[in-house]
């Protein structure tokens, strides 16, 4: 563990995005949300400027500060009490935090920037979110929903056909 | 773990966050999936992946609606590959397509459905040592342990020196297990339903005094899966008969809830339909015993009372099916009954004795494949399409009539 420090500043986990903007967030936050900051903040020790850096270089603001806020808020949610009405009012927020402006394009930034730092948590919702949005859908409806080429041949969609015969598409 | 990389427009999701969303579909779904792009289609195909979907996918609040499967088995004897065997030929009824054929071996039938599965058991019996009467096999799940199914042996002793009857129950997870006492003795004629983790079995009266069996279904024997206990409940009180037959009773299940199904007959002629309906029981039953059954008066709720207009005999149902309809045979000129109407099925000739149909509920897929034991599908010259003709015409009048809810036929091909 890192060692304590002689300063009594809160200790802060800074992610950098595309564009050099820095977003803030408690290590505390950080331990509860991020595998790979549990896993750093094992063996760095802090020394001097009381934060760890993270880059995001590739990621956009937004996405980098809607994963902030997300982990803020999970980790405020952990530490009070649960009970039936918590878990609804988790729940609204994070429809709301996945709100209608929220895109594909926005969510796969998301899911970029929760799988860079390992926040189970966020990963977990975008994939739920996902799974919602194809549920149901025909194999060209996900592929014009999430944007993916189709690169099968005719000859293969036959195959799968027949290897998956038993399951009544 | 893979990072997100840019290639022009589109980005590729990780496979393993890939199976991480597939892994909360249910296996329709998926099995869809596997026909959007190549990635998808190896995610898919990953053995770890369909193991782990098939064991997630069979708890209650992910699980697909159960579907109705028409099972067709015909006793084969071929020179060669697979000696003496019987095909059994899987139909789906929602939308009337053959979904496998399957080579079982000669001595096996099929028990029940459980699930993604069909049991086939083996009729000879294993023969224990204690017994070496009729045995009922029924293959359990409890959506509380969703990994584990057990195969369970009820077997019935003919006699016994004690003034309870016995029932011995094994059962089968990794190894056999214990005896549980419990009362009745089996029938045949239906499989055991599988309703919320519970195996329901009928059970037949037994005489002390004449160590035999008086075949009249009296009980219903109700075994948990999870805990592996039994207990008994008694059939609901008929005032229109004094009692029922065993060939002309069923139990399914309806919505959820376990259904007992009896024909009342008048002088061999068939009067009113009963469908009584399980309901829920009071807490206070759960601390019942497991030899005094169940002490209160039964819970049952008639349903549905139908009365039959015009003579038919009927000797056997065969199989039920969801929603309602009750299908009969009516030996020389085959017969489909629902509850409100008789429809004729066309002229087939005559399926031969070596075949047994059975149309069972609660299939539910899973993405673990049977196709290990199949047949190559059957091709036009191969003579099998036509043996299947009597299936075909049964799917065919089932859905035409609206007896079984069909499929919008604007399915993606």
């Amino acid at each position: 563990m890192a060692a304590a420090p002689s300063g009594s500043r809160t200790r802060m986990v800074t992610l950098i995005s595309k564009g050099g903007r820095n977003f803030k967030m408690p290590e505390a936050v950080a331990l509860v949300s991020s595998r790979s900051c549990r896993e750093a903040l094992d063996y760095i020790e802090y020394r001097g400027n009381n934060t760890m850096m993270i880059k995001l270089l590739d990621i956009d603001p937004k996405p980098v500060s809607m994963l902030v806020n997300f982990c803020n808020h999970m980790a405020a949610a952990a530490t009070s009490a649960a009970s039936d009405d918590a878990a609804q009012r988790m729940r609204e927020w994070e429809e709301r935090f996945l709100g209608d402006d929220v895109d594909q394009a926005l969510l796969y930034d998301l899911l970029s920037a929760a799988i860079s730092i390992q926040a189970d948590g966020l990963i977990d919702l975008v994939c739920k979110r996902v799974a919602h949005m194809i549920k149901g859908k025909t194999p060209q409806e996900i592929r014009t929903i999430l944007g993916i080429q189709d690169d099968l041949t005719p000859d293969q969609r036959d195959e799968i056909r027949t290897d998956n015969s038993w399951i009544d598409i | 773990m893979a990072s997100l990389r840019e290639s022009s427009n589109a980005r590729e999701i990780p496979i393993e966050i890939l199976q991480e969303i597939l892994l909360k579909l249910p296996t329709k779904d998926v099995a869809r999936c596997c026909c959007v792009s190549r990635p998808w289609r190896a995610a898919v195909a990953d053995p770890t992946f369909r193991d782990l979907h098939a064991a997630s996918s069979a708890v209650a609040s992910m699980a697909d609606a159960a579907e109705v499967l028409l099972v067709s088995e015909t006793e084969k004897s071929e020179p060669g590959r697979n000696g003496d065997h019987t095909e059994a030929s899987i139909f789906n009824v929602a939308s009337g397509n053959a979904m496998c054929h399957v080579a079982v071996p000669r001595p096996y039938r099929l028990a029940n459905v459980c699930h993604g599965f069909l049991c086939f058991v083996h009729c000879a019996g294993a023969k224990a040592p204690a017994v070496n009467d009729g045995h009922l096999f029924a293959l359990g799940f409890s959506p509380a342990t969703p990994r584990v199914y057990k195969l369970f042996r009820l077997s019935f002793p003919s006699y016994s020196y004690s003034s309870r009857k016995l029932v011995h129950m094994d059962v089968y997870t990794l190894a056999p297990s214990d005896h549980q006492p419990g009362g009745g003795v089996g029938t045949e004629s239906w499989p055991p339903a599988l309703i919320d983790g519970k195996l329901h079995v009928m059970t037949a009266g037994w005489n002390l005094r004449h160590q035999g069996s008086d075949n009249t279904p009296k009980r219903i024997f109700v075994i948990d899966v999870r805990t592996e206990t039994c207990r008994t409940y008694r059939l609901p009180d008929c005032s229109e008969a004094t009692a029922y037959k065993k060939e002309l009773v069923a139990t399914f299940e309806l919505d959820g809830r376990l259904c007992f199904a009896a024909h009342i007959l008048s002088r061999d002629f068939l009067m009113f339909i009963h469908f009584w309906v399980r309901t829920p029981s009071a807490p206070a039953d759960q601390d019942k015993d497991v030899n005094g059954g169940n002490k209160r008066p039964p819970c049952w709720e008639l349903l549905y009372r139908f009365e039959i207009e015009g003579p038919i005999c009927a000797d056997r149902p065969w199989g039920v099916c969801s929603p309602t309809p009750l299908t009969s045979d009516q030996g020389r000129r085959p017969v489909l009954m629902r509850w409100d109407q008789r429809l004729q099925l066309p002229d087939t000739r005559l399926f031969p004795s070596e075949r047994r149909w059975n149309i069972c509920r609660g299939y539910r897929p899973s993405l673990l494949s049977p196709l290990t034991f199949a047949f190559p599908p059957p091709s036009e010259e191969d003579g099998r399409v036509n043996g299947h003709r009597f299936e075909h015409a049964l799917l065919r009048v089932l859905r035409c009539n609206g007896g079984i809810s069909t499929k919008e036929e604007s399915n993606e091909r």
